[in-house]
């Protein structure tokens, strides 16, 4: 029995790493509004174990969606950055910075539209309501060198 | 036994922060050199575009946010007005043709992508409101750039200028986001540009000749020889005479080979010493993006 134990340890600390839903980007994002010029109001679907690890995911995934997708139905429908995989690989000191937390500056506003509840498949999730500054956030991206400025 | 594996701890620590770096800064690479965009007024045929957006005070309201939302972006635009007081109104008058009136101002102002504004106003039982209407191209090829068409939300005011503002700002960052998308495609795919070839009244040779022993006509020639010169091959012949060849849309490198912006003016002088060395003299025409070789 003792001889098994450390392969169960290893097995359970391999399959919990493994299990790591706060990188989930889902598409869950919708447009609802521009309240003013330069800003977007989205709802962002976010999973998680706990519920502030889940408003980070959905937070997170309205930034994801503005960044490498585009939200249709608002100014923003084409991506900022077409190229995802060239673009999170280039500039990964930025991005992992940003999706750690470095998006809150650019969040105007985050607040529940839903419970923190299970969905379908029992994995829970909540709604949040996200207003973005896509102007600042646009002008820290050129800065920052990850995107160019207007023009060629 | 606890002091040493304390010390190789310790050890590692200081050695990841010796090599652990902030991010380096983003390196700023040379400015490519710009397009210059003017924002005009939507004129018909027989209308002067200067008349049209000093008469209409949505218009001007349309045509100034438009302009906002480029200097939010940090891109300055060629001014319509100031530009339009250089082409003389008599000498138009006198030429009987107030449409050629937009062509000239457009030529005059070296602008190379100009973006046309329109305002018009709805009025129903529902309430009134404005459509604005934005289109670029470029000056040159004609290609267009961007189009969109923004409403104002329906209300019941006669307060136009306040609706052609909300018609104008539905839409500009999209408009803005589209251009980009195109720029972007330039960076990636080559600068456009066209070239006509044509032949001076005192040329021996049309493009039906054929060139020396190369057995091949010069149109034949021309055309293997923007194969190897454009960017990726990319050419698209209009049409070819005896007299003529019109390149309607052709791609050059965005930079050379040193990182130096690539200028239609680069591509048209080795154009000519090309021809140079096949025994031919030319002179050449550089409109923007548009060149003219002729050959003598």
């Amino acid at each position: 029995m003792k001889s098994y134990l450390p392969i169960l340890f290893s097995l359970t600390i391999l399959l919990a790493t493994a299990c790591n839903s706060a990188r989930t980007i889902s598409g869950e994002v919708n447009f609802i509004s521009a309240p003013e010029p330069g800003t977007v109001l989205v709802s962002a679907g976010g999973y998680g174990p706990t519920k502030p690890q889940a408003i980070s995911n959905a937070e997170a995934n309205a930034f994801s969606t503005l960044i490498f997708k585009g939200i249709p139905g608002s100014q923003q429908q084409l991506p900022m950055l077409p190229d995802e995989a060239t673009s999170r690989k280039q500039h990964s000191a930025y991005f992992d910075q940003f999706f750690k937390g470095g998006y809150k500056p650019f969040m105007m506003l985050s607040e529940a539209q839903s419970a923190y509840a299970a969905g379908r498949k029992g994995r829970k999730n909540i709604t949040q309501r996200v207003k973005i500054n896509v102007d600042a956030l646009r002008r820290d991206l050129e800065t920052n060198g990850i995107t160019r400025k207007f023009g060629l | 036994m606890f002091r040493k594996h304390l010390f190789a701890l310790l050890f590692l620590g200081l050695v990841y922060n010796a090599f652990a770096q902030d991010p380096k800064p983003a390196t700023e690479t040379p400015r490519s050199i710009q397009p210059s965009i003017m924002v005009i007024p939507f004129a018909k045929e027989n209308q002067d575009m200067r008349k049209v957006l000093e008469n209409d005070i949505n218009l001007r309201v349309a045509v100034t946010k438009v302009k906002e939302g480029f200097d939010k972006r940090g891109f300055s635009t060629v001014d319509f007005v100031a530009k339009s007081k250089l082409v003389n109104n008599d000498k138009a008058m006198e030429m009987n043709n107030l449409s050629s009136l937009k062509q000239q101002i457009i030529e005059l102002s070296g602008a190379d992508i100009y973006v046309e504004t329109e305002a018009n106003v709805n009025r129903t039982d529902g309430g009134n409101s404005i459509t604005v209407i934005v289109t670029a191209y470029d000056a040159f090829s004609g290609l267009s750039l961007a189009n969109k068409v923004g409403n104002s939300p329906k209300f019941y005011t006669d307060n136009f200028e306040k609706l052609a503002e909300k018609a104008a700002e539905s839409i500009i960052e999209d408009f803005l986001n589209t251009m980009q998308s195109k720029f972007d495609e330039i960076v990636k795919n080559g600068r456009i540009a066209a070239l006509n070839i044509t032949f001076s009244e005192n040329a021996t040779t049309d493009m039906d000749t054929e060139v020396g022993d190369t057995g091949k006509m010069f149109s034949e020639l021309m055309e293997k020889w923007l194969e190897e010169n454009t960017f990726k091959g990319y050419f698209h012949l209009q049409g070819v005479t005896a007299t003529k060849m019109i390149v309607d849309e052709l791609r050059l490198p965005f930079q050379d080979a040193n990182g130096n912006n690539y200028r239609p003016t680069k591509f048209a002088a080795e154009l000519r010493n090309y021809l140079k060395k096949m025994g031919f003299e030319s002179t050449r025409d550089v409109q923007g993006s548009k060149i003219f070789i002729t050959i003598n």
